[in-house]
């Protein structure tokens, strides 16, 4: 009766610690086995375990006694978990003995668990025989350890940096508001009445000038009307030729590289001392954006491979000066104060250097070495670990 | 004779290995790892060669489930030493196995060194444990269930460990809370119970609607 009683107690004392008029003293040995008995029999006669509650005096005891199907039930489960697995018990004999539908019915899904869990565990077992030597000897070295949590640690601190990015972006937005409320508020409505008359006034002006232009032009060569030479014949198809060579250098229009420049100040390490007052060094940082150039050269290359309207000297030079592009896009220069960049203006750029003053470039969360050089070079990626956390500490700090 | 391959826990007594295997079923693998090439041989000379690798590695496997299901019931004593056992063990089974076959019940007479243990062919002919096998009356029940384990075993979490550990791996209530790290028994319990009454409803899908 030993497994019963303790079944019973872990049911039903949770349940008579809520009631506050309940105590500890109030139930002993006796009342557990007693209070067993008359659960075992809930089912036949009710009466025995109402009498029992009630005589604990509960503040509240019809909340226990509208809860016993429920601990009834929980009782047979815990009864037929107790038989599965080999214990028996009075309970369990007189259940058996009665026939107890709820109790079989438990026994039976049990068993029949029981068995599918034993033959899916043993099939999961013999699939992992061979794997079970190699699961007992794998070890991870401190090594492994460190590289992996670092690894990790890099990956959620650009996370981090993401979203501190996004986070700041947001913020300016409202400051942009806040000026262009300013702004309007600032405005005071103008009276425009007085425009129809300025506006009329230049319309004579620009009229009489344009009158005087085009009657001065004209009169000059009429004055003298016997000299009508074929100098001005040749002086006007002159003219007209200087006037459709820059229609035909349109249709062959060779785009300028865009060239924008910004200042940014060197990213150093805070170790160095630099205060926020400090003057930290600047690099002024040019962007040569020759994409549309290219494209430019690369159209009129193809456009007179099909027409040969150009000379070809001027189209070998195209021809060089595209190579040359090409190569450069991928290229930097830098001297120490100014970095050239071969590529469109970037809002995200900056310029770290290091306690050895070693320089580097960081471009879309991107590090490339920098070194000192006349000549253009390539740009190299940083993918040395430990240069690139030291590199996001010394960005990490400046932020 | 089959090469044997020195192992991290060649220095092992079986004793201590049966005890470890108590706490941690991976050390099944370093039994595997000493004993499967002789069993293997064993029943290759018992069999004469007539059954493939693959069979007798099925027996062997069998065997380590015997050995494994002996230990963790908690009463299993070793007379022997786990080399033998499973050579015994192995026997048996293809006995039970094959042995409807001509040619096995000879067998004993071909190997009479039951008494000598440091043979790693030998083995004990009172040893009969085998492999009980799984059989249930209500099999649409039983298969809905296995079904609904797997069901569980593929969906993650934390539930068909728990029932395979207290039901098959006979782990109790206090071991089950220190491997899950719940604060209580009574936590463990209703963690359990929840569990259970989980899988009883995939089954019961799984029985009214099989795919």
């Amino acid at each position: 009766m030993k497994t019963a009683i303790d079944i019973v107690k872990n049911i039903v004392f949770p349940q008579l610690e809520k009631d506050s008029k309940f105590t500890e003293q109030q139930v002993d040995s006796v009342f557990w086995e007693k209070l067993t008995t008359c659960l075992l029999h809930f089912e036949e006669d009710a009466k025995p375990i109402y009498t029992h509650i009630y005589s604990l005096e509960l503040d509240n005891p019809e909340k226990i006694i509208d809860k016993l199907p429920n601990i009834y039930s929980q009782y047979i489960k815990e009864l037929a978990e107790s038989y599965v697995l080999g214990s028996t018990s009075d309970a369990t004999d007189y259940l058996l003995k009665t026939n107890n539908e709820a109790f079989f019915k438990e026994v039976q899904f049990l068993q029949t668990m029981q068995k599918a869990i034993k033959s899916v565990e043993r099939k999961r077992i013999k699939d992992n025989f061979p794997k079970a030597y190699d699961r007992l000897t794998f070890e991870l070295s401190e090594t492994d350890i460190s590289l992996a949590t670092k690894k990790k640690g890099r990956e959620d601190l650009r996370e981090k940096f993401k979203q501190w990015d996004a986070e700041l972006s947001e913020d300016d937005v409202p400051v942009i508001v806040m000026e262009n409320e300013k702004h309007q508020k600032k405005i005071k409505v103008i009276s425009l009445s007085w425009m129809k008359y300025a506006a009329a006034a230049c319309v004579i002006i620009t009229a009489g000038i344009f009158y005087f232009k085009s009657t001065d032009n004209d009169i000059v060569p009429n004055q003298n009307s016997v000299v009508t030479t074929p100098i001005n014949k040749e002086s006007k198809e002159g003219n007209q030729k200087t006037k459709i060579t820059p229609a035909r250098n349109e249709a062959f229009a060779v785009v300028e590289i865009v060239t924008t420049s910004k200042s940014v100040s060197v990213l150093e390490p805070s170790s160095l001392g630099y205060t926020a007052n400090d003057k930290k060094p600047k690099v002024t940082i040019h962007f040569k954006d020759a994409t549309q150039r290219i494209l430019s050269l690369e159209k009129i290359l193809k456009t007179n491979k099909e027409k040969l309207t150009i000379d070809s000297k001027i189209l070998n030079q195209y021809k060089i000066e595209l190579v040359q592009l090409k190569a450069e896009s991928e290229n930097y220069l830098f001297d120490g104060k100014a970095l050239t960049l071969f590529e469109r203006s970037t809002k995200d750029c900056k310029i770290l250097s290091t306690e050895e003053q070693h320089y580097y470039l960081k471009k879309e969360a991107v590090y490339y070495e920098l070194k000192i050089s006349s000549n253009p070079l390539p740009l190299k990626r940083v993918t040395d670990d430990t240069i690139i956390e030291s590199l996001e500490k010394i960005s990490f700090d400046n932020e | 004779m089959p090469k044997i391959t020195s192992t991290k826990f060649g220095h092992l007594t079986d004793t201590e290995l049966v005890k470890l295997i108590q706490q941690n079923q991976d050390y099944l693998g370093e039994v595997y790892k000493r004993c499967k090439s002789y069993c293997i041989q064993f029943m290759r000379k018992m069999t004469n060669g007539s059954k493939s690798d693959y069979e007798l590695d099925d027996v062997f496997h069998d065997s380590m489930l015997v050995l494994y299901e002996k230990i963790i019931k908690g009463d299993f004593e070793l007379t022997a030493s786990l080399q033998t056992y499973l050579n015994s063990v192995c026997r048996f089974q293809l006995l039970n196995k094959l042995g409807k076959e001509k040619g096995y019940s000879d067998y004993d007479e071909h190997f009479g060194k039951d008494d000598d243990d440091e043979n790693p062919m030998s083995y004990k002919t009172i040893i009969t444990d085998c492999l009980e096998e799984i059989e249930d009356p209500k099999e649409s029940q039983f298969t809905a269930i296995e079904r609904a384990l797997i069901i569980m075993k593929d969906a993650g979490g934390h539930c068909y460990e728990l029932l395979t550990l207290f039901w098959y791996h006979k782990k109790s209530m206090n071991e089950l809370t220190q491997v899950f790290g719940y604060t209580n028994e009574v936590n463990t319990r209703n963690q359990k119970a929840k569990c259970q009454k989980r899988l009883e409803k995939i089954a019961f899908n799984e029985m009214n609607n099989p795919q």
